[in-house]
């Protein structure tokens, strides 16, 4: 005996008519299906057959004969491979840090200016910029002779003229700057941090708490959630990344920005599709680990 | 401990002002409590105090130093929020901490202090869970905890148990009262529930549209109420309000209306002199009205007249009975009784006995009472 008097009958989830049950769930199907054939025929389909063709000879042409771990074989007597893999990490670890971190501190010094420079500011930072022509625009910026980079180098802080995107030493840190700018997941920080109480910081400033301590008892906690995602996704893009680096220079100098997405391409083009699927298998290997790792020091926190 | 001082404070927002020149002294041990309705001001005020808002004019003083220009992190205040504002992502230990870790306390002094705040408020069992583990009781209770470990020289309370059952709000007036016992120190807290304020405030300070209408004991508030609106805000059910004119008659004044004709006590009768022939506003409270043989005062023509019964609201004690008077334009008003009423008297007219010596008057047009003086 219930001794509420507003105890909720449970009532029954379906229709009682004959049938229901099955046509709930058939359209339920009906539902999930697209996303699935989606998932199979771009994601799981290719990532099995990649898996297979790597092990196989994989002509455009005639019988596909299994030849074993043979391409690995001969990848890993290619002295690009490493390198490009080199780069890869290189590269990702750079746009990691100054593309992940610096946005997460322009959100919060904006959350702290007056609501008017803020929206100021937002709409600088998230004009929509289209990729390629913004791309073609940053090699003007970093050409040698006539580019405005150049000029503030020689003609404002009195440097020797710099290589830039010639120089096999510094060319993928500068790679790395556009995105600062460009790159923005700062959209989600604002979000997340407009989404955090004003009581909280109210009741931190009450207690004593200064600026740095609010950030760091308050503002990052909260964002967590948005941090791990962003991080999460721009390890796996930062690993892939292909159009930027191929636009603004080629791989070069001297394959010193040659990623390995990119160096995938050429094998590609140079019609060794086995050496390009098994090079394909590796870095999805090495993203896996990198994930799982991610996963493991990353705990999701219910509280937050 | 510090004396708080207020004087003319006023906070501007645009074109409003939301607190318009109020000022009032705090001693070291008041329990102060602001009350008034909604958008009246009482809460720009205790943010004002907090330092969470800056005031467009006016002064405040800890202690004889002018605190207008410093920062809410170093006015040593303690606030209980509405909303708790109790961080999710942290322990209640750490939550209740953490204005000790702001001030860099021993971690051994931290440890000793929140375990004695948390046991004084029974969640010492739950100082290794997450706020999102604890029922809206316990939440409050670890704000409350937060304000009690430190030392503060003025403790801010927002409306705390505006969030709480009824059961748990009884509980947690007591559990403030406790907190301010232990310290010892000024506390204003702010409510919009006249009757909290009657039950916490040492003094109570009634706000209207920026201003203090009152300020005073609640026994004051009551019984002396200066103007109409601090009449009708304090007490429940309301006070009656009876428009009524003042007439000379040959054994001293009359007040009347539609409804009835009193004759008014000597003592009342020389306030309202230079009221003669001039229309007032008469003011009785619901428990000033009797049923006649159980009146404590003699019952005679002079002071009782008639209503009739609307509906009845038994009470533990008695009865909250809403009436009407007779005449054709029937004003309603309320009585409450000790002494219960069946409810087969719903409709019948009965006989009212006023208590005239308590009986409030105030000018028709300021509103300002009459007998205050």
């Amino acid at each position: 005996m219930s001794v509420g008097t507003d105890v909720i009958e449970p009532r029954p989830a379906v229709p009682a008519v004959e049938g229901g049950r099955t046509r709930r769930r058939w359209l339920n199907w009906l539902f999930v299906i697209p996303a699935i054939l989606f998932q199979f025929f771009w994601g799981w389909y290719p990532m099995v057959i990649a898996i297979f063709l790597s092990l196989t000879n994989a002509p455009i042409r005639g019988a596909v004969t299994f030849r074993g771990i043979e391409n690995y074989v001969r990848l890993a007597s290619d002295p690009l491979v490493p390198m490009a893999f080199r780069v890869t990490l290189i590269y990702g670890i750079l746009s990691i840090i100054l593309t992940f971190i610096i946005p997460i501190i322009t959100a919060i010094l904006l959350m702290e200016m007056p609501p008017k420079t803020m929206r100021v500011m937002m709409i600088l930072w998230f004009l929509p910029l289209s990729g390629i022509a913004s791309t073609l625009f940053w090699q003007y910026l970093y050409n040698e002779k006539f580019g405005i980079f150049q000029y503030i180098a020689t003609a404002v802080l009195g440097l020797p003229p710099q290589a830039f995107l010639s120089s096999e030493r510094l060319v993928l840190f500068w790679l790395i700057v556009p995105g600062i700018i460009m790159y923005g997941p700062g959209l989600y920080y604002i979000a997340g941090l407009q989404g955090i109480p004003k009581s909280y910081y109210e009741a931190a400033e009450v207690e004593g708490a200064g600026f740095w301590r609010k950030i760091w008892t308050i503002s990052l906690p909260r964002l967590r959630p948005i941090i791990s995602m962003t991080l999460l996704f721009s390890i796996i893009g930062s690993l892939q990344e292909f159009t930027f680096p191929d636009l603004m220079t080629r791989g070069g100098p001297n394959g010193a920005s040659r990623t390995v997405v990119m160096y995938m391409f050429t094998l590609l083009n140079n019609g060794r599709i086995g050496d390009s699927t098994a090079l394909a298998v590796m870095l999805f290997a090495l993203i896996m680990v990198f994930v799982l790792v991610f996963r493991l020091v990353f705990k999701s926190d219910p509280d937050v | 401990m510090a004396n708080i001082r207020v004087s003319h404070l006023v906070k501007q927002f645009a074109e409003k002002a939301a607190v318009n020149d109020i000022s009032f002294d705090l001693g070291e041990h008041e329990f102060l409590v602001l009350v008034g309705p909604s958008g009246c001001g009482k809460t720009t005020t205790l943010r004002m105090l907090a330092g969470l808002e800056q005031a467009s004019g006016g002064e405040i003083y800890f202690g004889g130093r002018r605190v207008n220009d410093i920062r809410p992190s170093d006015r040593n205040v303690a606030m209980v929020f509405q909303d708790y504002a109790v961080f999710p992502h942290l322990t209640v230990f750490e939550n209740i901490a953490y204005g000790l870790r702001a001030r860099r306390a021993q971690s051994k002094l931290i440890k000793e202090r929140v375990v004695k705040a948390a046991t004084a408020f029974r969640i010492d069992h739950l100082l290794y869970r997450k706020p999102r583990q604890l029922s809206g009781g316990e939440r409050q209770r670890v704000a409350l905890s937060r304000a009690m470990v430190r030392d503060a020289d003025l403790y801010l309370y927002d409306e705390p148990l505006a969030n709480l059952d009824a059961q748990l709000r009884h509980q947690a007036r007591e559990d403030i009262m406790a907190l301010h016992h232990e310290k010892q120190s000024p506390s204003v807290y702010v409510t919009h529930d006249q009757s909290e304020a009657m039950a916490m405030g040492d003094r109570i300070a009634v706000m209207r549209a920026g201003k203090i209408e009152q300020i005073g004991t609640g026994a004051q508030l009551y019984e002396r109420p200066t103007n109409l609106f601090v009449a009708y805000f304090i007490g429940t059910p309301s006070i009656n309000l009876f428009d009524v004119v003042v007439e000379r008659a040959p054994e001293g004044l009359r007040v009347r209306n539609a409804a009835f004709d009193l004759l008014l006590p000597p003592e009342t009768a020389h306030r309202l002199e230079k009221y003669a022939g001039k229309p007032v506003k008469m003011g009785i409270r619901p428990e000033d009205l009797h049923v006649p043989r159980l009146a404590p005062f003699e019952v005679t023509e002079n002071n009782q007249f008639q209503g009739v019964i609307n509906v009845i609201e038994p009470s533990s004690t008695g009865a909250s009975v809403y009436l009407s008077t007779l005449e054709e334009k029937a004003q309603d008003f309320t009585a409450t009784f000790r002494t219960r009423i069946p409810s087969t008297y719903i409709g019948r007219e009965i006989p009212l006995a006023v208590h005239l010596q308590k009986a409030h008057f105030f000018d028709a047009e300021t509103e300002q009472s009459i007998l205050a003086e």
